[in-house]
């Protein structure tokens, strides 16, 4: 069973779909936590990871978005501040840090929201690592379309990620592939 | 730009400027209240209205032409299109605007006519949700998209009945999850979960009138956190047309603002104060949210201070 904790609760439904999508499995049982942002993930994941190893918990992720900081700063922030001190018993344990933000993952494969906004064709687009704020360009594109109801990515993320080519996402988003590396062939990066 | 600032009600005289600029500007007076007497500018004509008369209303009726009357008639008109929304219920189910499961023809053209004048039956939400699936179907299916499967999950289907014999018309709601062991298909408003008619209610406020400006009060009340979180984003969808002004309790809800969103309103000396949080207590709140913890944490240490 996985546990998961994210800086948002829409984060961490976006994780489950794309976990179960990894495995190709639908049934995988995973335990979430989606925090009131990052302060609050990093203060309290160690004793979130605590709690999930004590409710049978064997694979552990974290997901730290990047916002425009090093990635390898985030990862070590999350070692330092969540991992070890949890003392979770497992070596299966991975820090995921997207460049800038999950919503970069989403716009590698924009077109994926079409399954959802039937009305909606937003443009590819090339560099989605490169998009300095990723959620707002994202619901800036939707606003722009004007078409209705807008996308909102608490709602949407998760339902969006039920589509998307994973394929892509792995070719222009590198900070994709600890997700995927942990989840297909159990390689931990913590 | 204008900005029109009511301020205090010092022994019945009430005060009231308007002023006109632009950020970054300098901002100029054009008109200044004092109890009966309003100061005009330019040419500073002095004009006497009754001590509780709203000030622009009869700036327009008297004073009719005039070097700030477009602006004055502007101001107005985003005025009028505030909307508060008063998101309580009738304490018994068979009371209030949506009490009635079905519509007749003549309630329904009364009810078109009346709104305007009638807040209480203009809220009714099934008067609402019948004329918007009816003259308004983007907005239907954009309301029936939001809280369906896709959306938030709380209603599969919103469906518009119509008798023949005799002539009676309905909204009905299918819920989900769907309770299967209630044995009915779907549910008229009144009988649908107070959390479920809530969350419709300030759905089918936003996407009906169109607000410029819009109060909503505790729209955390029987909403349950996982859908709060959603709503509040709703919200946040719309807000590029439609400025929200949201009181709240919840710590839920003050999690899912930032910082420069937040007025703290207090009660001193027997006068309402509000305020946004100082230049410091951002800079604070910012490192705060960034290390150690929620907005609600920091903000309960604020208000304790």
């Amino acid at each position: 069973m996985y546990g998961i904790i994210g800086e948002d609760r829409s984060d961490v439904d976006t994780l489950k779909v794309l976990i179960r999508r990894l495995s190709s499995d639908d049934s995988v049982p995973i335990k979430g936590k989606g925090f009131t942002g990052c302060g609050e993930m990093l203060k309290k994941g160690a004793r979130q990871f605590r709690l999930f190893q004590g409710l049978g918990c064997s694979r552990f992720l974290v997901c730290y978005d990047a916002d425009n900081e090093e990635p390898f700063r985030r990862h070590q922030e999350v070692l330092e501040r969540i991992v070890r001190p949890s003392a979770i018993i497992s070596p299966l344990c991975c820090i995921v840090v997207p460049v800038q933000a999950m919503e970069a993952w989403i716009l590698a494969d924009i077109a994926a929201a079409q399954r959802l906004f039937s009305g909606w064709k937003p443009d590819p687009v090339p560099n989605p690592e490169g998009i300095r704020k990723p959620k707002q360009h994202l619901e800036k594109l939707s606003r722009d379309a004007r078409h209705r109801p807008r996308y909102i990515h608490a709602i949407h993320n998760p339902q969006v990620a039920r589509h998307l080519d994973l394929d892509k996402i792995q070719q222009k988003c590198p900070s994709f592939q600890p997700l995927a590396d942990f989840v297909r062939d159990g390689v931990a990066n913590a | 730009m204008s900005t029109h600032d009511v301020n205090e009600w010092s022994e019945g005289s009430l005060q009231e400027d308007l002023w006109e600029g632009s950020e970054g500007d300098e901002w100029n007076p054009l008109i200044r209240r004092n109890g009966n007497k309003i100061q005009l500018w330019p040419g500073h004509r002095g004009i006497q209205i009754g001590h509780i008369t709203p000030m622009l209303p009869a700036i327009l009726s008297l004073v009719p032409h005039g070097p700030s009357i477009s602006l004055v008639r502007k101001v107005v008109q985003f005025l009028q299109t505030v909307r508060y929304y008063p998101m309580d219920e009738p304490s018994e189910p068979e009371q209030g605007p949506d009490a009635n499961t079905l519509i007749e023809e003549q309630d329904y053209q009364r009810w078109l006519s009346d709104r305007a004048g009638t807040p209480e039956q203009g809220f009714s939400v099934v008067m609402r949700l019948w004329e918007i699936s009816k003259e308004r179907p983007d907005e239907f299916d954009e309301l029936k998209q939001l809280v369906g499967s896709d959306g938030l999950g709380i209603i599969e289907e919103i469906e518009s009945i119509v008798f023949s014999d005799p002539p009676l018309a309905g909204i009905k709601f299918r819920p989900s999850p769907f309770p299967a062991e209630s044995g009915k298909g779907s549910y008229w408003f009144k009988e649908l979960s107070h959390g479920t008619r809530r969350i419709l209610r300030i759905l089918v406020s936003i996407l009906y009138d169109q607000s410029t400006v819009i109060l909503l009060e505790q729209p955390e009340d029987s909403v349950h956190p996982a859908l709060l979180h959603k709503l509040i984003a709703v919200l946040r969808s719309h807000s590029d047309s439609s400025q929200f002004i949201v009181t709240s309790h919840s710590p839920m809800v003050f999690d899912l603002m930032s910082p420069d969103e937040i007025r703290l309103v207090t009660m001193q000396d027997g006068k309402t104060q509000v305020r946004s949080l100082a230049e410091e207590e951002l800079v604070a709140a910012e490192s705060f949210l960034r290390l150690e913890g929620s907005l609600s944490d920091f903000l309960e240490t604020v208000q304790g201070g």
